[in-house]
């Protein structure tokens, strides 16, 4: 009888067990499901959204990297990586640039997942096309980004595994034609799109609508050499945007100016850390050069951006909660229109007049201007915010300025970043840069 | 000390009530040993049928009150035959013990169950109760180092709490654990780290829960045969840790106490304030710039701050044990409580840990039985911040040059270290990290014996974890700014395990012995993160979350793993000469891949005692000779939950709604990793069991090697999992002990152990070196841990540059192309040795520890090396390069280092030391005056711990690893705090 139990109880026990083994995860979602309908890809979309607000992209290093490679910023804090940056001797193993790197592929795979699946499911055709201008205007923003930099680059364009661990680099001009032709689709798809509810309420300023496509679609085509078209597109954006200057400069950097045209949505939630990274109350790993104090007329307003800029320790002043990092990174606004608009007119008396009118809020008295003076204009107004270095290589001044500022390490091989070595390391396709 | 006194004397009060006891009459008598008839200490006098018992003494004399009943003395000790004696008329009682030539009664706890040790032919290392005592260690896992042959242990830093990492015989896995399993009282425990923030590489270490001195045993299984009953969580040897139980007998309390002083066992030392200056002003000369002055460097010209001495300090550390124990035929019970206070050598740092524990058992019949281990522990860990980690506080000591004053003519904190704002001394006092973990283990165990030899068991577990760290940085430190911050975090892991178990065991006339055991698993993980942050305190005393402006963060979390699996083993032993086992265990897991959930491991050994055989009669010095050999499989399934499946997480938001982010490509062929051993060894007792040698060859291959291949970041990924390789290692260990002397109650004893290995990395899915922490590398051919960059040829004297081999002979020295193998960190020999001496009461035991053929990377001196970036220098700089003609090995001062500050082997040094680890002193007082005191017995004993080390490394203290725990990049010294020495002084007591 003992036994009988026994083996009864045995048998119980010893049975096979798949089912006990067979748990869900909890806290991700497997990848098949994760763009099923609108909604989910609506979600996905802001995933992408999100990718730039990485610290590796607008939270510090797209805004701040201009400036610490040019002479806008200086070196104030401890990363040696930074450092690099600083005195234009960077190697290929500089893992903050690899995070740049690596932080905008990665966003760049989301807007191409998103691209694809939207084939696989069925959405209303006026969502579709939401979503699609949108995806559209942040893949080629992001890649932007990244060429402005590294010159030539991968231009990702599937999800497929095999492809993306091969891909070569597109040269720098046809990647320029990409990002146009993408931005002018977008534009088309976003035509007159409004999220706000009454005018224009903060959503429109943190989603891409039309003019944040045609604003960034100016600087693609003022960067790519064409002068003409970057001051159509601008006029377009100052006429019939509807964007309006501010009476004082340090407001424009308060959030949703009504100047902004689009800028990086950040709350409590996401704690954009580029304060951070520019304040003494933070890690002030970046302060404002004696170049660019410099450079600040007598009387000019908007030195006032710049806290104690005589003293021991000037900080830019643009980005202002370290606490809790509610701070927005301006992508595209009005000032950077008339910019444009004048740097293509210029010699004109309409291009006078656009940069006056900047010049006009920082207390400054009219004057006529040359492609120098304008770029002395957009060295002030737009410090900070990631313009500087790109308006030396694409003007070819970037020689004549970096070479007084880095005599000794400064080469003109030093004005395009080297892919990281990791990449040419794992990737035979991809050839670095020249002097690395 | 005035403390333990008062304790002792609290106790005694409490406990002389139960000394007095009916007694009848005494007998007296001496006990020696039959071999050389020396006294023997220690050996348990017991009248038979009853609880009343004794101990021999030094001089293995004993005194016992037998009542009239008592007609039968049982005298009892480990190593020797157990004898009883009829007392008859007698008032003295005289015995000669026998030794116990086979060893018959030696016991190996195994998995699920013990073998006779002659009868066993796998391979374990023990370190026993007494091996433990001896060491005021925190966490049991320390007690294996240098203790057990084939075991290195490294602790990570010389932090309070910290975490200390153990390798079984080399390692096995890339990505995987490569912590052994640890498993306490039949029940597989948490080790390694709960804790959600580390402070740079350093991590805790969930084993500190435990008190060392409730083990009576630690077993590490590191062969296959041994191993494999717990598949494919064995890869990396599974330490078996058996708690000290109740034994049938009168009860016994013991108390002791000790206290002891710590101090780093040494430190770096700074250039002077001066001296910084003129090095700084060097720099800035040799590269074109003019010198600052006092006033623009911002020094008063006099400071001279001693950072390091600042920070550090004599430390105190209290530990008190109480514990008591006995039981009759059907009832044993041990209990025991411990309390220690620890301050950390390093201000601002301290550690306090109570345990308690229960261990009981039950024979309600001779059919059924129970019983339970039930063990609590909490511990508060006061941190600070460490370690590859510029907030720090050994990395702001040394890297804040001494020039800058700790504190402003008002006495005031300033930030001294200039663009980090740090000030070592402040930022140590004023955060608060606090760790509270608490640890409960509870087994309940029913058997039911079902016939003659089978017995059905089963039992159920549960392993509790709670870590609270609360953690505060007050706006006046650089972490805390502006408005002060703090967030505060909960982790909870419990594991349930019920494990029925069939266990057969008989043997059958001197024939044949069967010892059989099978039985199941069912292993349920949950763990629970919660985690809130907030910033903006308006008052410096209000700094719990519920006085911050904003709360800025917070999650929670929770994931599960499970856990299946049926295993089976068979010993047999025919005559006690010919010895074979068979294993055998499936397990499923959770945490793999669709096409993977189940695999099966297996081990099988042999072993033969041929000095049974009737041919080696004639060798009467041979006691014992065994040759062993075992093959099979070990797995490893250390790696997270649901590593094989393509997952997107909603943790990232935009306008403050949810949204998807891709974290991981699917894998879903992901499965376990598969490690073969084979091994093979000789086990001798010779001249009367007066030397012992054990020596073993072992060939470990690693196969499906988990691994986080690297793809291009062009992807959107940085990695997927794969099993992508194949790994070896190989080594020999060897396990001596012998009586050297035993003449005229001197006694000198050694016991030594050594193992030698070999690491090596077969095969990758890349033949490229995939780089990993700051300068180490995985390449093919390599063992794990090598060390890859540019090799440093010396300093050019013309120039005072570093020269570079040229290693592709392009005449241009890079990183990239240039880089070569420079060292590793992975150990060809260790091991320790011990020598122990007894004279009458006093016992004197030395015991040191050794690592050979290691190199370490000192990424400190990167830092501390390099004029151009403001950071504190070492006196290494004295030696500098200064004027053309100078030989030397420490480059020219620049403000910009360029190539001399590049990962390059000038960084890397030998690391390989010789420890004195522990010398004890101990007199144990005669039984005579112990019991005129009431007392059983009594000790008093001083120790010393790390008090010597012989070294030629280039930094601290050799025993360093700032990635805690990796698997690739050990032994790197990044601002790692070095370990300590300590002097301790203690009694111990027993009623």
């Amino acid at each position: 009888m003992k036994k009988i139990i026994f083996i009864l109880i045995t048998a119980a026990f010893f049975t096979s067990c798949e089912d006990y083994i067979s748990t869900e995860p909890t806290t991700i979602i497997t990848d098949d499901l994760v763009i099923i309908d609108e909604e989910s890809a609506e979600q996905v979309l802001l995933g992408a959204y999100s990718a730039l607000q990485a610290g590796n992209a607008y939270s510090n290093q797209t805004i701040a990297n201009p400036g610490i490679l040019s002479d806008e910023l200086i070196h104030s804090g401890s990363f040696p990586t930074v450092k690099e940056m600083d005195v234009n001797q960077i190697t290929p193993q500089n893992v903050t640039l690899q995070g740049y790197w690596q932080s905008y592929y990665s966003g760049i795979f989301i807007t191409n997942v998103i691209l694809e699946r939207l084939e696989n499911i069925t959405v209303d055709p006026a969502a579709k096309n939401l979503i699609i201008g949108q995806t559209k205007y942040l893949r080629a923003l992001m890649l932007f980004d990244l060429a402005k930099v590294y010159g030539g680059i991968p231009v990702p364009t599937s999800t497929n595994l095999a492809d993306l661990s091969t891909i070569a680099r597109t040269p720098l001009e046809e990647v320029y034609n990409f990002i146009i032709a993408e931005l002018n689709e977008a534009a088309v798809l976003l035509d007159d799109v409004d999220y706000g509810t009454a005018g224009r309420d903060s959503q429109d300023r943190v989603r891409a609508g039309e003019w944040a496509v045609k604003a960034l679609l100016a600087r693609a085509y003022l960067y790519s050499g064409d002068k003409t078209m970057a001051g159509s597109l601008a006029n377009d954006v100052i006429t019939n945007g509807g964007y309006t200057l501010p009476a004082t400069y340090a407001s424009v950097f308060n959030g949703n100016s009504t100047e902004t045209i689009f800028e990086v949505f950040s709350s409590v939630n996401d704690a954009n850390g580029i304060a951070f990274w520019f304040r003494t109350a933070g890690r002030y790993e970046y302060a404002p050069s004696p170049e660019l104090i410099g450079a600040f007329e007598p009387g000019d307003a908007r030195l006032g951006i710049i806290v104690d800029p005589t003293g021991s320790k000037p900080e830019a002043a643009k980005y202002k909660d370290v606490a809790t990092g509610t701070d927005r990174s301006i992508v595209s606004r009005l000032a950077e229109m008339y910019l444009i608009r004048a740097e293509a007119n210029v010699g004109t008396a309409a291009a006078d007049a656009d940069v006056n009118l900047l010049r006009a809020r920082a207390g400054l008295a009219p004057k006529t201007f040359s492609l120098d003076d304008i770029l002395q204009e957009r060295f002030v107004e737009l410090c900070f915010e990631g313009h500087r270095w790109n308006d030396l290589i694409r003007t070819g001044r970037v020689d004549a300025v970096m070479s007084v500022i880095n005599p000794t390490t400064w080469t003109s091989s030093s004005a395009l970043l080297p892919i990281p070595n990791r990449e040419i390391l794992q990737n035979p396709s991809l050839t670095q840069n020249p002097g690395y | 000390m005035k403390k333990i006194l008062r304790l002792t004397i609290f106790s005694l009060l409490i406990l002389t009530n139960l000394s007095l006891m009916a007694q009848d009459r005494t007998i007296t008598g001496k006990v020696t040993s039959a071999d050389d008839a020396s006294a023997l200490p220690g050996v348990n006098v017991v009248v038979k049928g009853t609880n009343i018992g004794t101990v021999s003494d030094v001089n293995g004399s004993y005194r016992l009150a037998v009542p009239a009943s008592g007609a039968t003395l049982v005298f009892s000790f480990i190593g020797f035959k157990l004898q009883e004696v009829v007392i008859g008329e007698r008032s003295v009682v005289d015995l000669s013990l026998e030794s116990d030539v086979t060893q018959l009664n030696e016991v190996v706890v195994t998995g699920y169950g013990s073998t006779l040790k002659k009868e066993f032919s796998g391979v374990t290392s023990t370190v026993n109760a007494d091996d433990i005592a001896k060491l005021p260690i925190l966490s049991a896992s320390q007690a294996l180092q240098g203790q057990a042959a084939g075991v290195f242990v490294t602790a990570n830093s010389g932090a309070p709490g910290g975490g200390i990492s153990v390798r079984v015989r080399g390692q096995t896995s890339i990505s995987a654990s490569n912590d052994p399993l640890y498993v306490i009282d039949g029940v597989p425990v948490i080790a390694g780290s709960l804790v959600q923030n580390g402070f740079g590489g350093q991590t805790q270490n969930a084993l500190a829960g435990l008190n060392p001195n409730d083990i009576q045993s630690m077993e590490v299984l590191k062969d296959a045969a041994s191993a494999a009953i717990y598949g494919s969580r064995a890869a990396n040897g599974v330490v078996l840790i058996t708690t000290k139980r109740g034994q049938k007998g009168g009860s016994k309390i013991n108390f002791s106490a000790w206290t002891g002083w710590s101090n780093p066992t040494n430190t770096a030392e700074p250039l002077t304030g001066q001296e910084w200056i003129d090095v700084a002003n060097e720099a800035r000369a040799n590269s074109g710039s003019s010198p600052r002055t006092n006033a623009q460097w911002g020094w008063d010209g006099t400071t001279d701050t001693d950072w390091i001495d600042e920070v550090f300090r004599t430390a105190r550390t209290n530990e008190y044990q109480l514990n008591m124990s006995g039981g009759d035929e059907k009832t044993k019970y041990y209990l025991s409580g411990s309390y220690r206070d620890e301050q950390g050598v390093m201000i601002g740092s301290s550690y306090k840990r109570g345990t308690m524990r229960l261990n009981l058992d039950h024979k309600a019949t001779d059919l059924f039985s129970f019983g339970t281990s039930l063990s609590i522990s909490a511990d508060q860990n006061n941190r600070i911040n460490n370690d590859n980690n510029i907030y720090g506080i050994y990395s702001a000591a040394l890297l804040t040059p001494s020039y800058r004053a700790v504190r402003d003519e008002n006495g005031e904190f300033v930030d001294a270290l200039p663009g980090f704002n740090t000030n070592a001394v402040r930022d140590a006092l004023l955060p608060r990290y606090g760790n509270k973990t608490i640890k409960f283990i509870g087994n309940f165990y029913t058997n039911f014996h079902l016939m003659d030899g089978l017995d059905f068991r089963t039992d159920f577990s549960y392993d509790y974890n709670t870590v609270t760290e609360d953690h505060y940085n007050p706006a006046t430190t650089p972490q805390g700014r502006p408005a002060g911050n703090g967030n505060f975090e909960y982790r909870s892991v419990g594991t349930s395990i019920i494990e029925p178990t069939l266990r057969y065991s008989k043997r059958i006339g001197d024939t044949h012995s069967i010892n059989a055991v099978a039985g199941m698993t069912f292993q349920d993980r949950k763990q629970f993160d919660n985690s809130v942050t907030g910033v903006g305190f308006a008052r410096e005393n209000l700094t719990y979350l519920n006085s911050a402006a904003t709360i800025n963060g917070g999650g929670s979390f929770r994931t599960d793993y499970r856990f299946n699996s049926v295993f089976g083993r068979v010993n047999y032993s025919f005559k006690e000469k010919y010895l074979a086992s068979a294993t055998v265990r499936q397990d499923g897991s959770s945490r793999f891949g669709a096409n993977n959930k189940f695999a099966t491991f297996y081990a099988g050994s042999v072993g033969w005692n041929f000095s049974d055989e009737a041919f080696m009669d004639n060798f009467t010095w041979l006691d014992l000779g065994k040759l062993r050999a075992s093959y099979g499989t070990t797995g490893n399934d250390g790696v997270g939950n649901f590593p094989w499946q393509a997952a997107w997480t909603g943790g990232s938001n935009y306008l403050d709604l949810p949204a998807f982010s891709p974290t991981q490509i699917a894998n879903p062929d992901l499965k376990w990793e598969t490690t073969a051993t084979l091994d093979v060894g000789i086990e001798l007792a010779l001249f009367a069991n007066r030397l012992n040698l054990n020596v073993g060859y072992f060939e470990r291959k690693t196969t499906d090697l988990l691994y986080s291949s690297p793809l291009p970041l062009t992807t959107g990924f940085a990695s997927v999992f794969k099993n992508i390789g194949e790994m070896s290692n190989k080594g020999i260990e060897i396990d001596v002990s012998g009586v050297v002397l035993n003449t005229g109650g001197f006694k000198w004893n050694i016991s030594a152990n050594g193992s030698f290995l070999k690491n090596k990395v077969v095969k990758l899915l890349d033949e490229n070196p995939i780089l990993q922490g700051f300068s180490s590398a995985i390449i093919v051919g390599q063992p794990l841990n090598t060390f890859y960059g540019l090799n440093f040829l010396g300093v050019d004297p013309a120039t005072g540059q570093s020269i570079f081999e040229d290693v592709n002979g392009d005449g241009l020295v890079t990183t990239a192309l240039d880089s070569k193998v420079i060292g590793d960190a992975q150990p060809d020999f260790i091991g320790g040795f011990t020598n122990r001496f007894a004279y009458k009461g006093f016992s004197l035991d030395v015991f040191f520890q050794f690592v050979q053929g290691v190199q370490l990377f000192n990424n400190t001196q990167q830092f501390t090396l390099n004029p151009g970036n403001g950071f504190g220098m070492t006196s290494e700089m004295r030696r500098r390069w200064r004027q053309p003609g100078d030989i030397t090995d420490i480059p020219v001062a620049l403000v910009s280092a360029g190539l001399n500050g590049a990962d390059n082997s000038r960084f890397v040094s030998d690391g390989d030391y010789l420890r004195l680890k522990n010398v004890t002193l101990a007199y144990d007082f005669p039984t005579s005056i112990a019991n005129k005191a009431k007392l059983r017995s009594a000790r008093l004993f001083v120790t010393g711990q790390n008090l010597l080390t012989f070294t030629g490394y280039s930094g601290a203290d050799p025993e360093v690893s700032v990635f805690a725990n990796t698997s690739t990049s050990a032994g790197t010294d990044f601002l790692t705090q070095p370990q300590n020495k300590m002097y301790t002084v203690g009694i111990n007591i027993g009623f």
